[in-house]
């Protein structure tokens, strides 16, 4: 089954390098940095040093074999959002330009862009079922893990059902448009992905309880947490804190 | 629509993570192993549909589903909201991590509203369709609502974006209302099995 997924998430994630030092990096180790290092990040103030964190992520992306073509595609997912959000506040307050609001939208745009490069660090470096497999070590409810990898693998059944379906409704001439039409197709459509996929679970379900099933998903070991782990998220961490203290003292 | 992080200051951060883990928390309690595939079934659904679109003028909207999770799941709505949130921003990169707490909030409040609101329609046996429908777009209005009211009390120069993501859910509201209705009313033709929980009556 996960090797199945693996497959599929492959063509969703970019092809890196899988030598490089984030990716020798253990799972644990980097989702708990990964995760501390955007909350810490997002709590800062000052542009010139968010800058210097948005540059240094973007080397730790690059040094993790990301190219700068697929780096350039992925941000740019990132830019309506970007724009959306910031425009509306520079503009807002009328001509000239209000000093505060363009530092309120730089701010956001760094911010932004320092949470995708550190999702960039933690999803691009492992495969999703290997950070998923090393989280359920990591005391989460076992209910919830289940709940993560049956919904990962349903995700894929659910798209692949919707594909055919849309195909199904071109092959009939079908155009979406604003009208009750489109929206009874739309509605049976979704209507009878979710009848086959409740099915679908149904016996997915079954067959599980009758393999001994008992709410918590078999998982293999997670890799041993070396010293050289620990030094990373060490390093990366105090690095951090070490910038909001000086923050706080010089900048803001 | 998928806050990025950076868009909440701290304490906004903190209280929107600890009030979507308490909503979690509550949703995992007592959790009967047969429930694991529907809720599956349904954050699967959650983050499939959310990324189909449909026109509305010149623009696209893409469904928000709180109305229809708050049907299916109830109270396990916010679990399916977060895990759903979590993939998102795992395979797409969508919305952020110091974000996801408000992300969550602002559909499964709406989610868990929709619902009671949907079990009291069908105790007074209430058409399916317009209940159903009448609870998507509820949801949404929610939706906006509580975005837009943390968005307003974090920093006053979002006022201008507070308008735009207004107006602009407007045909989402009617669009989902719309979808919902026709989907659950499919469903219960179908499979009345799968809204047990609400005893409906046979609707002709």
């Amino acid at each position: 089954m996960l090797e199945d997924q693996a497959s599929l998430l492959d063509k969703t994630l970019p092809q890196i390098d899988k030598n490089s030092w984030i990716h020798k990096w253990e799972s644990r180790c980097k989702a708990v940095t990964c995760v501390l290092s955007i909350f810490l990040i997002a709590s800062m103030e000052s542009p010139i040093l968010l800058m210097g964190i948005y540059l240094t992520l973007l080397v730790m992306v690059l040094s993790m074999g990301l190219s700068v073509r697929e780096l350039i595609r992925r941000t740019a997912h990132l830019l309506p959002f970007i724009i959306l959000m910031a425009l509306p506040i520079i503009l807002g307050g009328g001509f000239p330009l209000k000093r505060d609001r363009i530092l309120l939208a730089t701010l956001l745009a760094l911010k932004s862009l320092s949470g995708l490069y550190i999702m960039f660090i933690l999803f691009f470096s492992q495969s999703i079922p290997k950070l998923l497999n090393a989280l359920s070590y990591m005391k989460i409810p076992d209910v919830f893990m289940s709940i993560m990898f049956l919904t990962l693998r349903y995700i894929f059944i659910l798209g692949e059902k919707l594909r055919n379906m849309y195909k199904a409704l071109i092959s009939r001439l079908f155009k979406p448009a604003l009208d009750r039409k489109t929206f009874n197709a739309m509605g049976g459509v979704v209507g009878g992905i979710l009848i086959k996929s409740f099915d679908t679970s149904d016996i997915v379900y079954k067959a599980m309880i009758s393999r001994g099933f008992n709410g918590k998903m078999p998982v293999s070991k997670p890799e041993e947490i070396k010293l050289s782990d620990l030094l990373k998220s060490g390093i990366i961490l105090i690095v951090i804190i070490f910038i909001l203290i000086l923050e706080r003292r010089w900048f803001v | 629509m998928h806050l990025a992080d950076g868009v909440l200051n701290t304490p906004a951060v903190v209280a929107t993570s600890v009030a979507a883990g308490a909503l979690i928390i509550n949703s995992i309690r007592n959790i009967d192993n047969e429930e694991i595939p529907k809720i599956s079934i349904m954050a699967a659904a959650f983050f499939v549909f959310g990324l189909m679109s449909y026109p509305a003028g010149p623009s696209t909207v893409h469904p928000l589903l709180g109305g229809l999770l708050g049907i299916m799941l109830g109270w396990r709505s916010p679990l399916a909201v977060f895990i759903g949130l979590l993939l998102h921003a795992a395979i797409f990169q969508h919305g952020g991590f110091t974000t996801i707490g408000i992300n969550t909030l602002i559909v499964a409040i709406p989610a868990i509203i929709g619902h009671l609101f949907f079990k009291s329609a069908m105790k007074k046996d209430r058409s399916i369709s317009i209940s159903a429908g009448i609870t998507a777009a509820l949801s949404v209005a929610l939706t906006v609502v509580i975005l837009l009211t943390v968005l307003a009390m974090v920093n006053e120069n979002y006022k201008e974006i507070i308008y735009i993501l207004g107006i602009g859910h407007i045909p989402l509201l009617i669009a989902e209302g719309v979808l919902t209705g026709i989907v659950v009313k499919f469903l219960n033709d179908t499979r009345p099995e799968i809204l047990s929980q609400y005893n409906i009556k046979k609707q002709v």
